[in-house]
């Protein structure tokens, strides 16, 4: 194994290590502070370890900051994990099929496809359920991921042409997805009422709040599954990087590669619109940020861009619910603040060219 | 040994290829010619496998190539295509190493490195394999793209006769290295590989191809050794130009003078 491997090795270690640091560290902070030995003590003994002498504070204390920390924000945390790394993951996942730097997953309508499920959801859900108030948190998602799908797929059936999608003719029907979607939503807009507006203002910004197992359980399937199978594709992504023929001629089906990806990203991606609403930025610059360190090699960049991604919507997360206590910022507000000037500090660095 | 039985394909009502049926032997070089549009790359993509043909077949050492899987082919196939340009910086080295996909598992061996490594000293590149292939010049990215294809079907795989496919492998390049790498080409096909090379540079074609295809209109004009199928009254016809053949004074060798055909003449 030569150095450039060890070298990628290392660097995806320590970001996992920096990854369970912020995670650990995210879980203490809040209106109620716990410290790290509290939170690991309920973190083992939900794991079935029982660390003997914590016994400091009344059972009735100790009981509702175990629920603090188990029940409100460990859900949290490992949602913010998972849609960051799901947004990262299909970032470069689309880089690397299109061969372009500035595609992320919202380029073949996941975003704008669940927009539209939402925001047809929130303003018709009156007219079509009579208690669309109790069941609203429940059909949006719902809605938003169909959407998503509905989209992506429309997106990849215009590229078709002579039995094979066009990529480039991908891009583009992608991007007039994307304006499509942008004129529904803004024809809808113009005649909602004002607490509708709120409503799909307030879920297209993005926000990880309300997490829970339940929630968790339901979603993790379409958010772990793929992270589970990307990482296999790394080799044909570096394939990919020369051009869909040459990744043929090199071995690959290339089509069938394509369509796994693309069927991966739109439902996970899908699923983290769906729960979290838009969270920009994060799939277009993780990967870039994960380059700038250990350069291509899609084999590393998968995993790598996932626990990066996975890190970054975990700090960004905390800063949304700490940084204007005791109200709530859009996360996409920090991910973006925070994200953007560490990139071009890095861009400006970096001795590798971005592209 | 690549067979290709009748090959006709059509495109928006157009004939692109018509009634093509082709040989390509292993241990020699088969150089294709034609004007723009004859459809020289498509015939190419057609016997790669890359496209299907509407009517005809492809056959290679006897068995169609629709039974071969995508992994299998690319283990003694290799294609060179026409300008390969990536959008992220992989080094130099790195790239040769996608060549060796197809026979590694998740990581390149010693053996793969070497390999890529020799490979790119046949092209006139060692010095280059750290270098961001986004950053080199048109030329050295197309030698550094046939260091791959080269390291790609370095070796005889399974006792199966490996192919090697170039579209203008020297459309870019200087004179020096378009010799060179002609010369690289030839001694690989010598050592028992099939090779076909798209070329334009008709006077290269003569020096350096053992069989010629002249093709136009997605037709066959010609095929034969050089000599035969790139005569100056041929060329003429099918490139409207005025072609003349002489002796190198001193190797006795045949070159072609190519002018453009003066009004007069037309």
């Amino acid at each position: 194994m030569n150095s450039r491997h060890r070298r990628s090795l290392l660097t995806i270690g320590l970001i996992l290590l920096a990854l369970i640091a912020a995670s650990l560290f995210s879980v203490g902070r809040g209106p109620v502070r716990i410290d790290l030995k509290e939170t690991l003590t309920v973190l083992l003994s939900k794991a079935g370890i029982e660390v003997p002498g914590d016994h400091y504070r009344a059972p009735k204390e100790s009981h509702t900051r175990r629920i603090i920390i188990w029940e409100v924000r460990m859900p949290r945390v490992i949602l913010a994990i998972l849609v960051g790394a799901v947004l990262s993951v299909g970032g470069a996942a689309m880089q690397g099929i299109f061969r372009n730097p500035l595609a992320d997953p919202s380029l073949i309508g996941i975003s704008a496809g669940g927009a539209v499920g939402a925001i047809l959801m929130i303003v018709l859900g009156d007219f079509l359920f009579a208690t669309f108030h109790r069941v609203e948190p429940l059909l949006v998602p719902l809605a938003a991921f169909t959407g998503s799908i509905a989209t992506t797929y429309l997106v990849y059936r215009l590229s078709c042409y002579d039995r094979r999608s066009q990529v480039v003719t991908m891009l583009l029907a992608g991007i007039a997805m994307n304006a499509i979607a942008a004129a529904i939503i803004g024809g809808i807009v113009t005649f909602s009422r004002n607490d509708q507006l709120r409503s799909f203002v307030f879920w297209s910004l993005g926000t990880i709040s309300g997490s829970t197992w339940n929630m968790l359980a339901i979603a993790s399937p379409f958010l772990l599954i793929p992270l589970a199978i990307f990482p296999f594709y790394g080799k044909v992504l570096n394939a990919f990087a020369l051009g869909e023929a040459e990744a043929e001629y090199l071995g690959f089906n290339a089509q069938r590669a394509q369509a796994t990806l693309i069927t991966l990203t739109a439902a996970s991606v899908g699923v983290s619109v769906a729960l979290c609403g838009m969270i920009g930025f994060v799939g277009l610059v993780v990967p870039h940020l994960v380059r700038l360190i250990i350069g291509p090699d899609n084999r590393y960049l998968i995993p790598a861009s996932g626990l990066m991604g996975g890190l970054l919507v975990v700090v960004a997360d905390l800063g949304a619910r700490t940084v204007a206590a005791p109200s709530e910022l859009p996360i996409g507000i920090i991910t973006a603040v925070l994200g953007a000037p560490f990139f071009l500090i890095l861009l400006r660095l970096s001795h590798r060219p971005a592209t | 040994m690549i067979k290709a039985e009748a090959i006709t394909l059509i495109r928006s009502n157009k004939i692109i290829l018509d009634d093509i049926s082709l040989e390509v032997p292993a241990g020699e070089t088969t150089v294709i010619v034609g004007p723009n549009g004859a459809g020289k790359t498509t015939l190419m993509d057609i016997l790669t496998g890359r496209k299907l043909p509407d009517r005809g077949s492809v056959f290679w050492e006897g068995k169609a190539i629709g039974k071969y899987a995508f992994r299998e082919l690319a283990r003694w196939r290799a294609v060179l295509s026409q300008k390969i340009e990536l959008s992220f910086a992989f080094t130099v080295l790195e790239v040769v190493l996608l060549g060796r996909i197809p026979h590694t598992r998740l990581l390149e061996t010693r053996r793969d490195l070497d390999i890529a490594r020799q490979a790119l000293a046949l092209v006139d590149a060692a010095d280059l394999a750290d270098r961001a292939y986004t950053t080199l010049s048109g030329g050295e990215k197309q030698r550094v793209q046939l260091a791959r294809v080269l390291a790609q079907i370095w070796e005889e795989y399974d006792d199966h006769a490996r192919s090697l496919f170039l579209d203008e492998p020297t459309s870019g390049l200087d004179l020096s290295h378009a010799f060179s790498i002609m010369e690289t080409i030839s001694a690989f096909s010598a050592r028992g590989t099939a090779v076909l090379v798209v070329l334009h540079d008709l006077d290269l074609a003569l020096q350096f191809a053992d069989h010629v295809v002249l093709m136009d209109s997605g037709r066959i004009l010609k095929y034969g050794n050089p000599k035969d199928v790139l005569r100056p009254d041929t060329i003429g016809e099918v490139f409207r130009v005025h072609a003349r053949l002489v002796a190198h004074p001193e190797t006795d060798r045949p070159h072609l003078i190519l002018e453009p055909l003066t009004g007069s003449e037309n």
